[in-house]
């Protein structure tokens, strides 16, 4: 196994017309309680559109414009997000196999303290999963901290079990630590 | 009929199995809520996947009356996350033997509401809650199983959980709010509490009368009347006739 590069997402997400681009387009996922009209439901959330210097990593730039938080404007337009410019180094690295990405995150556990509640858990998850699952190659979504899963899921108060592999942490192991987010 | 308390500690897991060795009558988690939006409001139990009808009940009957005390709404399904939200939470309590119940009251992100935990006033307000449901939920007391969230985990020891806006930590002041509902259970435990009336104002009790366990009590929106019949079963004035139009106006000058 090796870290991907995430071609594939590329070619869906970009396709031979757009090959000349200097720029990638992405969508990032915020919560926002007055496009919601509610703020008891901590797990709805909104695009925005992102555009990066052209990659090949589309997934790694994806989660590297979420983790860096709404903007000011975005911010006085309603969006929030447990990600702010103090996490905008969370990814340690990603890949992508057969359908489930494998997120890799820096220990940001002090900085993000509230996303283990339920509702910080909702808008925590559903903005890195829908970040993600833009990208057609992207069908599930596995956590870890510093190449840990079960430290991940221990901090969410989650079992480890079916739906996390087991917490495994073989799959965040191997490959070239060159392909790190892109 | 009473209540010991014991306040577990270490990870979650060894929480659950300790209290069920110590063949505990309920198991309570105490966290406080937390989200990015300072605006976010809702009182929500966690129960486990497994969760008994007791738990739900002892659940939603929490939150409604937290919801109630704090003018606030309840989340959830009518006030419960059965097996937490996608699962998180789900662990806390799923291990456990008894009635078990992760509690989030308020949100340690709302300005107001971290107001609240922090005053002695809001924390008793949640520990006498917690106490009631408590015995109206395990009448037959035994030891209850305390456990501080995020607190004294063997895994993650500085774990406070989260910031409360405005200063603090939610597992210093769930633990608090913990502490007092001990307090009155342990202190309270000699003979079962009769049914109470209480009129509040914010959290000032302003009347309280014992009524009949079985007492239907009625509320006249016309005339501002509670109505608690007699012992002897004189009815409630379900249609209490109103009064002259010129006499209530009169009233309301």
């Amino acid at each position: 196994m090796r870290w991907l590069l995430l071609a594939s997402a590329l070619a869906l997400a970009t396709g031979p017309g757009r090959a000349a681009a200097a720029t990638t387009e992405l969508r990032v996922y915020f919560n926002n309680a007055q496009r919601a009209g509610t703020d008891a439901d901590c797990a709805i959330v909104f695009a925005l559109p992102r555009q990066v210097p052209k990659t090949e990593g589309v997934a790694a730039a994806a989660l590297q414009q979420l983790f860096a938080g709404p903007t000011d404007g975005e911010r006085a337009a309603g969006y929030r997000s447990p990600f702010s410019g103090a996490t905008a180094g969370l990814l340690k690295r990603i890949r992508i196999e057969h359908g489930t990405a494998y997120v890799d995150l820096h220990d940001a556990r002090a900085q993000l303290a509230g996303a283990t509640s339920s509702c910080g858990a909702a808008e925590f998850q559903m903005q890195v999963e829908r970040t993600l699952r833009q990208f057609p190659t992207v069908r599930r979504v596995i956590l870890a901290i510093d190449g840990e899963p079960r430290r991940y899921y221990q901090w969410m108060n989650e079992d480890c079990g079916l739906t996390n592999d087991h917490c495994d942490p073989a799959p965040f192991r191997g490959g070239s630590l060159g392909a790190g987010p892109r | 009929m009473g209540y010991r308390v014991k306040f577990y500690k270490g990870d979650y897991l060894e929480r659950q199995q300790a209290a069920n060795a110590d063949k505990a009558a309920a198991y309570v988690e105490h966290h406080f809520n937390s989200s990015a939006s300072p605006t976010a409001n809702y009182a929500v139990v966690v129960v486990g996947s497994n969760a008994s009808s007791t738990s739900r009940n002892w659940g939603r009957w929490y939150a409604k009356a937290v919801a109630e005390q704090f003018g606030t709404r309840v989340g959830g399904d009518a006030g419960i996350l059965v097996g937490g939200w996608n699962g998180r939470g789900d662990g806390n309590v799923k291990h456990t033997n008894m009635p078990a119940v992760l509690l989030e009251p308020l949100f340690a992100s709302h300005p107001q509401q971290a107001e609240a935990i922090r005053s002695e006033a809001g924390q008793a307000a949640l520990a006498r809650i917690l106490a009631e449901s408590i015995r109206r939920f395990i009448p037959g007391g035994g030891l209850i199983a305390f456990s501080v969230g995020h607190k004294y985990k063997t895994s993650s020891p500085n774990d406070r959980g989260a910031a409360l806006a405005g200063g603090g930590t939610e597992a210093d002041h769930a633990e608090k709010v913990l502490e007092k509902a001990a307090k009155l259970l342990t202190e309270e435990a000699a003979a079962p509490a009769p049914r109470t009336l209480r009129v509040m104002q914010g959290d000032r009790l302003l009347f309280e009368t014992v009524v009949d366990e079985d007492a239907v009590i009625s509320w006249s929106s016309d005339r501002n009347l509670l109505f608690i019949p007699q012992a002897d079963g004189a009815p409630a004035p379900r249609a209490a006739p109103k009064a002259p139009k010129a006499a209530r106006r009169g009233a309301r000058r």
